[in-house]
């Protein structure tokens, strides 16, 4: 599972940050998604999106040690031995870690479930393994 | 040959009879405005008609079969 | 706590620049849901009899619902409403985008704006706690420009909605716009904030909405998320949108064209879905958790220039092409953005220049009075008046009070052709020799709206001279449909998609913990229709079957050309569809709800405002 993205297809539904909140934190709330849509309008007039692609910068600037990569590829906070001292959030490439008042000191991050890919509407994120298959 | 008629939308409600797909069956090809009204329906009701999911004209003539799927006017805001 | 909501009512006092949040009464969501059901409920307790709808007194709602944001398709709604300066009653819009999400996250499920400010401002919502930004350099500017400028200055992650000139000028059909092309379009609500001396408002909100059950509500979300991708409706009519169904409408006559003269226009073909998807659409754009969505963007043309914007819609398309004898889709999106840009209401914006026009070519206005030549196909000219009417200038001023006031204005029998109900202008469906959908719009609580109701199929499968059955359908539909605008989602993917409505039913429980069968869902809609007909009984004086009334037109003229050329029903037939519809809801003869209508619904408390 690779998680890709054709942001031409994107149509800033935002189904994406939904069900990734609500997969990964039982939450409505899209401010914990591991991701965002981002709207430029009225000109150019099109969407981008900020994904993770596991690069891994993360982990390498982690002092402790505390992001570890899992079997699937996906790069993994350890709450217990997070510091907080927030250098991957600041040093992530696509911007895409996030902190969040309800989650203490510990970023949110990708956790690489499929969730978007599975239910974007408009194949703008996909699996570019092809395990998953693309809504459009 | 026979072509399968299947109703979505608002046209389910008003031909119930018709809420599950009905199969027409006639000796010679004929068009989708034949089919429509032999299912006792006007051609012009539904706002689009599908052949194995691709929009087709009125005087489409379906093969042996074929799914019809009859949209109902989708619109209102 | 219930869950599923923001949990508070916002209280902004614009006077003296005070908030104050309380709880949402937890009865209120059992028996109004949310949205459209908050707004009617804090409508009959804000806003008093005798209350100038451009005074400060009056106030301007606006509620999200339990399903607003969720993980279902389509959940981007906010619904707003204020007493109409459009038509004195009661009044409600409803507009999509992602603010009624990051509303709710803030915390609030009902957002009352109330008093006026002394100068313009900007509303700056950040999870509850309310600022003021002096917005007097940009009071006049448009919606574009001026959304553009806050995104830069709050951020683009804050939604943010605004007025244009329309409504900083009076025009009493001005719209409220968020996300550079939805529109609150309906009944002045835009008006009303300006009123207020509100350029815009801004929210952000971080905090979780509560869910009874989420791991429930995720399995109906990507269930429902699924099932709407697979609809056979979905796959033809989503790469076109609402214009899908132009050359149905014009082949069945019902595509109001040069000002209700007739319902077939030549040259539909030039507005239909493939045309628009060719000429205008550059990309979807969706509201929140859209499979569908029906949102295009893309370039208007008109002679040369161009306007980014977004649509056309059937709606628009309709009043701003074929009533206006256009039949250019890109000139049409060229006018849907300069009405967007203005704050205009794209549906009372045409309908009102389709009559000035109407008035030009019969001789009833000249040249001079209206500033220049106003011919039906002529798109310069109907942009030049849109910016009179923005900017309150020459005969624009007079238009811009509605088609019922400049029909009053100028008289000579014009009174006869100006398109409305209840003062509101009617929207996209020629409607003469169609009973329910005539119905649909003389019954709709705002006025000359189809969204509480539409009923045109309907008309054409049972026969278009039958009376029988169409009271119910359309008491049924005024029912289903604004129970969406209630829940805080988007009808589409039951109208358009055609995914059953009773399966919604499914998402109550896993959001809120409250249990509910469809039935009862439509109880709290009939409960919300009936009240908000007792809302415009206590504004109205006299309100009751007078305000019903179809424009002469529909009663006294067929159609120019068409299936149904040359008919029409009388009056007499039009008050036997009136009297059936009322002896259904349980109204009196003169269409007002009995209190023991009112007992039956939990409404005890309106019953004395009953009309006189």
């Amino acid at each position: 599972m690779k998680l890709a993205l054709a942001p031409d297809r994107c149509s800033g539904c935002r189904a994406c940050e939904l069900v990734c909140a609500l997969d990964n934190w039982s939450a409505l709330n899209p401010k914990k998604a591991a991701l965002r849509v981002h709207g430029h309008f009225p000109t150019p007039g099109r969407y981008t999106v900020s994904i993770c692609d596991q690069c891994g910068t993360c982990a390498e600037v982690c002092p402790t040690n505390a992001i570890q990569q899992n079997e699937h590829g996906a790069w993994l906070i350890n709450g217990e031995d997070c510091i907080g001292c927030n250098i991957c959030v600041q040093e992530c490439p696509q911007g895409v870690m996030y902190l969040h008042d309800d989650n203490g000191m510990v970023p949110i991050k990708c956790t690489l479930c499929g969730k978007c890919m599975e239910f974007c509407p408009t194949g703008a994120l996909y699996d570019a393994d092809g395990t998953i298959p693309t809504r459009r | 040959m026979q072509v399968t008629v299947r109703l979505e939308g608002h046209l389910r409600e008003f031909f119930p009879k018709l809420h599950e797909p009905r199969t027409v069956a006639c000796e010679r090809p004929i068009t989708v405005a034949e089919i429509i009204e032999a299912v006792g329906m006007a051609a012009s009701l539904p706002s689009s008609v599908l052949c194995n999911r691709v929009r087709v004209e009125r005087d489409h003539v379906p093969a042996d079969g074929d799914e019809l799927v009859l949209l109902s006017p989708l619109a209102g805001g | 706590m219930i869950p599923g909501y923001g949990g508070n009512i916002l209280r902004i006092d614009l006077t003296g620049k005070k908030a104050s949040a309380s709880p949402v009464p937890e009865q209120w969501k059992r028996e109004y849901l949310g949205g459209r059901g908050f707004i009617a409920r804090a409508f009959w307790d804000e806003i008093k009899p005798g209350t100038d709808p451009l005074g400060p007194e009056n106030k301007v709602l606006m509620a999200p619902g339990p399903y607003t944001g969720q993980f279902l398709s389509s959940s981007g709604k906010l619904h707003m409403g204020a007493l109409s300066p459009a038509t004195g009653g009661y009044g409600d819009s409803n507009m999509g985008g992602h603010f009624s999400l990051e509303l709710k996250q803030a915390g609030i499920d009902l957002l009352i704006l109330e008093g006026a400010a002394e100068t313009p401002v900007t509303v700056v919502i950040e999870d509850g706690k309310v600022t003021y930004r002096d917005a007097s350099a940009y009071w006049n500017e448009t919606t574009f420009e001026t959304e553009t400028r806050l995104k830069q200055e709050l951020g683009e992650a804050w939604q943010i909605m605004v007025i244009g000139p329309a409504a900083a000028n009076g025009v009493v059909f001005a719209c409220i716009q968020h996300d550079f092309g939805r529109q609150a379009g309906r009944t002045g609500v835009g008006t009303v904030m300006a009123s207020k001396k509100v350029k815009a408002v801004a929210v952000k909100g971080t905090k979780d909405v509560k869910l009874h059950d989420a791991r429930r509500t995720l399995a109906a979300g990507e269930k429902m998320m699924d099932q709407v991708m697979k609809q056979p409706g979905f796959t033809a009519w989503q790469p076109y949108g609402t214009p899908e169904v132009v050359p149905w409408a014009s082949s069945q006559g019902v595509m109001p064209t040069r000002n209700f003269q007739t319902g077939v226009i030549e040259g539909f073909q030039n507005l239909d879905g493939p045309t628009m998807k060719a000429k205008v659409t550059e990309i979807d754009k969706g509201c929140t958790s859209c499979a569908i969505p029906c949102g295009k963007w893309g370039k208007g043309v008109l002679n040369g220039k161009e306007k980014p914007q977004e649509g056309p819609e059937y709606e628009s398309i309709a009043l701003l092409g074929s009533n206006l004898g256009i039949t250019d889709i890109q000139a049409v999106a060229y006018l849907n953005g300069v009405c967007d840009e203005l704050g205009l209401d794209s549906i009372s914006a045409g309908n009102v220049v389709a009559w000035s026009m109407e008035c030009y070519e019969k001789g009833f206005l000249s040249e001079e009075e209206l500033g220049r030549p106003m011919r039906f196909g002529d798109a310069e000219a109907a942009v030049a008046m849109f910016h009179d009417i923005a900017y309150g200038r020459g005969f624009g001023r007079i238009l811009g009070q509605g088609v019922r006031a400049a029909a009053t204005h100028v008289g000579l029998g014009t009174e006869r052709f100006a398109m409305h109900v209840k003062g509101l202008e009617i929207s996209g469906y020629e409607a003469r020799y169609a009973p329910a959908m005539m119905l649909s719009y003389l019954t709709c609580d705002i006025g000359g709206n189809h969204s509480r109701s539409w009923a045109v199929t309907f008309d054409v499968a049972t026969g278009r001279e039958n009376f029988d059955g169409k009271a119910e359908r359309v008491i049924w539909l005024q029912h289903v449909r604004p129970l969406f605008d209630a829940l805080g989602c988007c009808r589409f993917p039951w109208v358009e998609a055609g995914l059953d409505p009773e399966s919604y039913v499914g998402f109550i429980e896993p959001i809120t913990g409250m249990s509910f069968t469809w039935d009862e869902l439509l109880k709290v809609s009939e409960r919300v229709w009936n009240l908000t007909r007792m809302i415009s009984c206590r504004h109205i004086p006299g309100f009751g079957r007078a305000f019903d009334n179809p424009p002469p037109r529909w009663v006294e003229e067929g159609q120019e050309t068409g299936p149904t050329a040359g008919k029409h029903f009388t009056r007499e037939q039009v008050d036997d569809l009136l009297n059936r519809y009322y002896k259904l809801r349980g109204w009196t003869e003169d269409g007002i709800p009995t209190p023991g209508k009112l007992e039956e619904l939990g409404l005890g408390f309106c019953a004395e405002a009953a009309c006189k």
